[in-house]
């Protein structure tokens, strides 16, 4: 009987969420426990309670809305640029053979690498904050639509022609839809890039944001506040990711719909 | 080589070309761009001195262990969970708490409880990789077919043997891809450790020259880490291919 529980409950999503409860239990214990650990890993009680604290300054919010303000001028710039340089490189051969060789040696370099380079000529601003940002999307962004675009059934392509789509319609109607799938998982790449990029250059230069705000607490060794801070960038994280997920099911819909109907 | 090819390789030179007339005339500030001639000079010089090798290998040594360290430990890990239903839902939730996290928000985390060396970095390369080869590998052993574990079963597989044999290997493409994504974000996320505190390393010795305003110094240092950047990609085509050369060979025959 009690062996047919175990197993029910070994067979529900129950054991999952009462693991989370025994670890944060643990770690609770274990810094409590162990005098001179809290200095480095505060129980977490204390990290809930500056949370809370946090929250209800406003300090969590405001330094979340900096974030989400780089985070968005960036990522929409990658956006911007990536996606449409991308499906002409992948729809028009002669362009993509012009390019691709620059591209290809500059596509495997470290997004980060170009930091150096921002801050010497771009200094320490909003300008050079959005530019790594939106060169760390640019890439993942610029390839996954290229090869979306390439990935085209040639049938489908020559099939919408011989019904005479043209030009912009071709576009609209058979291109876009057919590439969007894949441009997708690269939309999604650079969505963690963004962010890495985001909340990186935060620590690195400004006086605002999540990251600033790790940061700064590091140095002040306020280590419940770091833990509270890295909490709110997961969280911030996982509403960018749900939100992207949602997005990403209503644009291709009715991609599984079609692939199922084949 | 086509003629379209050389297209390109053209484009590739005239913007080189024009970097370099530029620079040379005077019209920007030597100090944000250096002529490209003076920049190779000085990668040259730097990478024959010993300088640029030395720091890479640094970066590239404290990498590589959080990354195997990662795939011995994650990869596993990841197909067992996609294989056993009830391991899955147990650390399921767990996994979804830390796995949206960008990886660049515990780097002072780290630097505050290990210090800075490289017990801090090879920590934050495993915790960066570790939740993008488990979540992978894990996706990957749930979408394999289950006619091909049953078969597998009714042929006395079972237990280590059915996953190391059967679920592990045709996971694989979905395993590569999440080793692909990592050694991707690991690359940035070493630069990102060095930049944050380091004394050596590539990323390290390339902010400390723009620091410096030693700019030909920063190019090289850039350009290193596109080099790098550039041969690890190479290298781990190379590296799927022998390991995925089968399943090319699979999805050809299916055709």
């Amino acid at each position: 009987m009690s062996a047919a529980i175990g197993l029910r409950f070994l067979d529900s999503r129950a054991s999952g969420f009462a693991l989370v409860l025994v670890l944060l239990g643990l770690w609770e214990l274990l810094s409590r426990s162990m005098p001179g650990l809290e200095v480095l890993l505060p129980a977490f009680s204390s990290v809930a309670s500056a949370f809370w604290a946090m929250t209800w300054s406003g300090e969590l919010a405001l330094h979340t809305l900096a974030t989400l303000k780089k985070f968005f001028y960036g990522y929409a710039t990658g956006i911007v640029v990536g996606v449409p340089l991308g499906i002409l490189m992948g729809y028009f051969r002669p362009l993509y053979n012009l390019t691709e060789p620059t591209l290809e040696l500059l596509r495997p370099a470290p997004a980060i690498a170009i930091l150096p380079l921002a801050v010497l000529i771009l200094g320490l601003d909003l300008r050079m904050q959005t530019f790594v940002i939106a060169w760390a999307a640019f890439w993942p962004i610029l390839s996954s639509a290229t090869d979306g675009v390439r990935g085209i059934d040639p049938i489908l392509l020559d099939t919408a022609r011989t019904y005479g789509y043209r030009g912009g319609t071709l576009f609209r109607r058979v291109v876009l839809p057919g590439a969007l799938p894949y441009a997708m998982s690269g939309l999604r790449l650079a969505l963690t890039f963004a962010l890495i990029l985001a909340v990186f250059v935060e620590m690195f230069t400004s006086g605002s944001g999540l990251g600033f705000l790790i940061s700064h607490y590091r140095e002040t060794l306020g280590v419940a506040e770091i833990y509270a801070a890295i909490l709110a960038v997961a969280l911030l994280g996982y509403a960018l990711n749900e939100i992207f997920v949602r997005l990403e099911r209503r644009v291709i819909r009715w991609h599984h719909v079609s692939r199922e109907a084949l | 080589m086509t003629r379209s090819h050389a297209l390109g390789w053209g484009l590739l030179l005239v913007l080189v070309a024009a970097w370099e007339a530029v620079a040379r005339s005077g019209v920007i500030e030597p100090i944000f761009f250096p002529p490209v001639s003076v920049i190779l000079a000085t990668f040259g010089r730097l990478f024959a001195s010993g300088v640029i090798p030395d720091h890479m290998l640094a970066s590239l040594i404290n990498m590589f262990a959080g990354y195997l360290l990662a795939a011995i430990v994650a990869v596993p890990f990841g197909v067992l969970l996609g294989y056993n239903r009830a391991l899955y839902n147990l650390f399921e939730p767990a996994i979804e708490l830390v796995r949206p996290l960008p990886a660049t928000a515990i780097i002072p985390l780290a630097i505050l409880l290990l210090g800075i060396g490289a017990v801090e970095k090879i920590f934050i390369i495993f915790f960066t990789c570790s939740r993008t080869m488990v979540v992978n590998a894990m996706y990957g052993a749930q979408s394999v077919d289950p006619r091909l574990v049953e078969t597998a079963r009714s042929y006395g597989y079972s237990g280590f043997r059915l996953v190391g044999r059967i679920v592990f290997p045709a996971s694989m493409p979905q395993i590569m891809t999440g080793m692909r994504v990592s050694l991707a974000i690991a690359v940035v996320i070493i630069v990102a450790a060095e930049l944050l505190g380091s004394e050596k390393g590539i990323g390290h010795y390339t902010m400390l020259m723009q620091r410096t305003y030693s700019t030909p110094e920063m190019y090289a240092g850039v350009l290193s880490l596109c080099i790098l950047g550039y041969i690890l990609n190479r290298l781990f085509v190379l590296i799927e291919g022998r390991l995925m050369g089968w399943y090319a060979g699979l999805k050809s025959t299916m055709r």
